[in-house]
């Protein structure tokens, strides 16, 4: 699991000439089959209205999809960290990682939410939670490798997969994306970034980015993985029809339990 | 959402989107219809638009607002942050990589982005430009804004196949401004990220799009079509454009004929009256544009 910089990279890229032919009817048939899925759970009419977000926290049982997560410590965490992921990958550096990681988040006005709730935190939440950004920043630095610009990244990737006519929208955020797009062979890697504990639904939640960037891109990536920042590991699968398939029945059953939620919330 | 238009088995993308930019262009509309359809545009403004005040400003995003897409983002004041500056750092960026040298999008948008700081340190940047903004950052948020515009560059830079190319195009080239003539104070803005010059004459525009096709989609892509057009009356107006948008894959390609210049007037009129409101209200059959018979 462990290992160097050289060895991570390695897990990312795998063997260029081992990656699988890209089957072109794949993509089209995914997305049919979610359209399919959910063809029966919106109604025409309903077309006027904003459409129903599904990104990663409303495949959740139980979540409200509305809402989106609530700012806690360990989100305020992640937006921090990722941001420092995000400016490592880009830039090969970082100074001060709790000024980068603030002024990150301040500069963008989606996170004034978070910058709120760092506000209102008690101190010693606050140095605790400085304390965590810090080591996480350390590991990162001794243990990410340097990204080649020719591998063409993206960080922050937006993707969203309209579906039953823009009615519903499976979103979702890349952390990194690395590869240039598709031609014959499978050519992307995309890498979930986690500052919290290694957890099973993780998979779950790599299934659906690799399911999002498949139908998005017309071409699956050939891996998929999870980067922990707390520990630098990093968790790997290369990406098969069985995957995706199950990543979209997960999906459209993660559909049909967030549309009630969400008219019930409305 | 409005349908697009590439065939999602065909891959590489890039080859596909290439192919529809660089596909012989059709018939140009006639000059008669044209002008025809500049008069009743400038006709429909006069009829809605406010007479004095501020000059009312529509672009694309003056467009999608209009039809309560994106509304609350209508109201909200302009600041600089990552996503608003990536497009400016993002097309320099890709200049930098088609001019030669072997540079990457992420390489180019830092150079890009040394020179902005740069000139703002010298004095050269005035206030409230990217420029004067990028260089007063501290390094964390200035890090944000080169991950955002080296990923709408890398979007840019992988979605056409530029080495297929046998004339440059002008990548992120000014914007092009109409400003309404006679007494009425609105000015449009046409915008394209690219435009590819086409054999036999003609141009080919591609703006990339943020989100997904809304129903304004297709007049918002029209938008910088009738721009040169009535801008430039006398020019060969663009033969299509080409909407593509990354993040959910689909690229919508658009023959610029009467039917789209019209339909995007009669939108640009529409917004205008929204927007004017209370000013100059007027019922909205005064502001239809109509093809004309010689379409």
């Amino acid at each position: 699991m462990g290992g160097g910089p050289a060895a991570l990279l390695a897990r990312l890229r795998g063997d260029a000439a081992r990656r699988p032919l890209v089957d072109p009817g794949l993509a089209g048939g995914l997305r049919e089959w979610l359209e399919d899925g959910v063809a029966d759970l919106v109604p025409e009419r309903a077309a006027a209205g904003p459409p129903l977000i599904v990104d990663r926290w409303a495949l959740v049982p139980g979540a409200r999809p509305v809402d989106g997560p609530a700012v806690t410590t360990a989100l305020a965490r992640d937006l921090m960290v990722g941001a420092l992921f995000r400016q490592f990958v880009v830039t090969g550096r970082i100074g001060d990682p709790v000024a980068d990681a603030l002024a990150a988040l301040r500069v963008d006005d989606r996170d004034d939410s978070v910058m709120e709730f760092l506000r209102r935190l008690p101190l010693d939440e606050r140095s605790s939670l400085h304390r965590q950004v810090a080591a996480h920043a350390r590991l990162l630095v001794t243990r990410w490798p340097p990204v080649a610009p020719g591998w063409l990244p993206k960080t922050a990737d937006r993707v969203s997969v309209p579906l039953a006519g823009g009615r519903i929208v499976l979103s979702a955020v890349l952390d990194l994306v690395l590869g240039a797009p598709a031609g014959d062979r499978a050519s992307v890697c995309v890498v979930d970034v986690r500052s919290g504990e290694r957890r099973a639904e993780h998979r779950d939640d790599l299934h659906f980015l690799g399911l999002l960037e498949t139908v998005r891109a017309g071409a699956p990536p050939f891996r998929l993985a999870t980067y922990y920042t707390a520990t630098g590991e990093v968790d790997v699968e290369d990406v098969d029809d069985a995957l995706l398939s199950e990543a979209v029945l997960r999906t459209i059953d993660g559909v049909r339990r967030a549309l009630p939620a969400a008219k019930a919330a409305a | 959402m409005i349908p697009t238009t590439l065939p999602a088995a065909a891959l590489p993308r890039a080859r596909t989107l290439t192919d529809a930019l660089l596909s012989p262009a059709g018939p140009a509309p006639a000059p008669a219809a044209l002008d025809a359809l500049r008069a009743r545009l400038a006709a429909g403004l006069a009829a809605v638009g406010p007479a004095s005040g501020p000059v009312l400003r529509i672009d694309a995003f003056a467009l999608r607002t209009a039809t309560g897409a994106d509304a609350g983002a209508a109201g909200r004041p302009f600041r600089w942050t990552p996503r608003t500056a990536r497009r400016t750092l993002g097309v320099a960026a890709v200049r930098h990589c088609l001019v030669g040298g072997g540079r990457t999008p992420a390489e180019a948008v830092a150079a890009s982005a040394a020179r902005l700081v740069e000139d703002a340190r010298h004095g050269l940047a005035r206030r409230g430009t990217p420029a004067a903004w990028l260089a007063s950052l501290p390094g964390g948020a200035r890090a944000q804004v080169l991950a955002e515009a080296t990923t709408w560059a890398t979007h840019l830079y992988e979605a056409v196949e530029w080495h297929r190319l046998a004339r440059p195009p002008a990548v992120g080239a000014p914007d092009r401004w109409w400003d309404c003539p006679g007494p009425v104070a609105v000015a449009l803005r046409g915008r394209a990220d690219a435009r590819f010059p086409l054999p036999g004459g003609g141009e080919a525009l591609l703006t990339m799009v943020a989100g997904r096709p809304g129903p304004s989609g297709r007049v918002e892509l029209g938008l910088a079509a009738l721009v040169d057009v009535v801008a430039r009356p006398t020019a060969r107006p663009p033969s299509r454009v080409v909407g593509w948008w990354p993040e959910c894959g689909r690229a919508l390609v658009l023959a610029v004929d009467l039917g789209l210049l019209s339909e995007t007037a009669g939108s640009v009129t529409e917004a205008v009256r929204r927007a004017a409101g209370d000013r100059r209200p007027g019922p909205v059959h005064e502001c239809a544009i109509e093809v004309p018979a010689a379409a």
